[in-house]
């Protein structure tokens, strides 16, 4: 199932500061992580990926390094920080809010108890 | 395969026209061609001929017009990004004016702004300070800038002991070197130095003209000195570049480029012909 590019578009942020909460990726390794992982659920435009990181950058959430690859290649390696663990740590907190609110008006009362 | 390369070739041409903070150009497209190029070797592995996987992996890039327009707005920020790049808080501000001097003369202004008082010297003493910090043992006059203009190229330096063009005692001062066009003569305000070593300026306007072999002016500097610095205290530069330096009909740009000790950046900065 592909998923509306709007809602991706809307969590990208989470999903990559997701990512590289636990290691750091360069920019096409996190696209190829997050079609990997998500079935190909999360397939959007690859060259959208890069405004988000340049802005997680410049809000502090990420920091960048270069690196070189084994075939000589630099990588541009991103990193979070200690900001950006707290920024993802809110908007989880968000989403499952946000998330459980859809739930139970979508799938009904019954569903979110069911879950508790 | 070259209509491949064309492909991710035009794609990034495309996506920075629409940033327009030239400073971070090369950064932005190394990152979007190895995105692209290791793209391509995936889909290779599915089959695809090595064409038609550039073909698609530019394709799985998206808009690029939409991605330089949402990248501009990322790459405005002068300060954060030098300071990024840099480590220093420098910012550069450049104007263009026209002075009607008889000739016409693109003129540059390029200070420093730092908190407070806008001074380059102080600027300078950061760069040195941090290099001393990561074990260099910086003496003035080894910062060096290069100025491009046209097919011209310049380098410059600050607070370094200098031959006398003139004959006597080389001097504290400010040399340039047209590394293309050479320099045949300095001419220098007396004003700049004084016996033991130290700026006696104090606020004044320090300058000198540099000529090319055949006498026409090419770079008129002036600088406005601090007070009592040996070997600093340059806060403003003004350099004014002749119009005839400048090729007509093609674009031009003025390239700042700062390289040495670890640290590079280059600015590029379109150069308006005043008529």
């Amino acid at each position: 199932m592909k998923i509306d590019k709007g809602l991706v578009g809307g969590s990208t942020m989470m999903l990559v500061l997701s990512l590289l909460s636990e290691r750091d990726f360069y920019g096409y390794e996190i696209i190829r992580e997050l079609a990997d992982r998500s079935d190909n659920t999360f397939e959007f435009k690859e060259g959208t990926l890069y405004p988000v990181l340049h802005k997680l950058e410049n809000n502090g959430f990420l920091k960048s390094y270069m690196q070189q690859a084994e075939t000589g290649k630099e990588r541009k390696y991103y990193t979070i920080t200690k900001k950006g663990l707290a920024q993802l740590e809110a908007e989880k907190e968000q989403w499952s809010v946000f998330s459980g609110a859809v739930n139970r008006v979508v799938l009904g009362e019954g569903f979110a108890k069911g879950l508790a | 395969m070259n209509k491949g390369k064309g492909a991710c070739n035009n794609f990034i041409t495309e996506v920075l026209r629409h940033v327009s903070f030239t400073f971070d150009h090369d950064v932005i497209a190394n990152e979007l061609r190895n995105h692209i190029e290791e793209s391509t070797e995936y889909y290779m592995l599915k089959g695809f001929s090595e064409e038609e996987a550039m073909n698609r992996a530019v394709d799985a890039m998206g808009d690029a017009e939409e991605i330089g327009k949402a990248l501009n707005k990322e790459h405005k920020r002068w300060i954060g990004r030098l300071q990024l790049f840099t480590n220093f808080v420098v910012a550069i501000v450049l104007v263009f004016t026209l002075l009607a001097t008889g000739n016409y003369w693109d003129v540059i202004e390029c200070y420093f702004p730092g908190a407070g008082e806008k001074v380059i010297s102080r600027e300078m003493d950061n760069f040195i300070n941090q290099f001393e910090e990561e074990g260099y043992d910086i003496k003035y006059g080894e910062i060096h800038y290069e100025v491009e203009v046209g097919s011209d190229k310049y380098t410059f330096c600050d607070g370094v002991l200098i031959e006398n063009p003139f004959g006597g005692d080389h001097q504290l001062g400010i040399y340039v070197i047209l590394d293309t066009n050479p320099l045949r003569y300095v001419e220098y305000n007396t004003i700049f130095y004084s016996n033991d070593g130290y700026w006696r300026s104090e606020g004044n306007e320090v300058g000198f003209n540099a000529y090319d072999k055949y006498g026409n002016g090419i770079v008129r500097r002036v600088s406005k000195v601090d007070t009592d610095h040996r070997g600093s205290g340059i806060y403003e530069i003004y350099m004014d570049i002749n119009a005839d330096a400048i090729t007509p009909g093609e674009e031009n740009y003025i390239t700042f480029i700062y390289d040495g000790f670890g640290k590079y950046f280059k600015l590029e900065i379109p150069l308006d012909v005043f008529e």
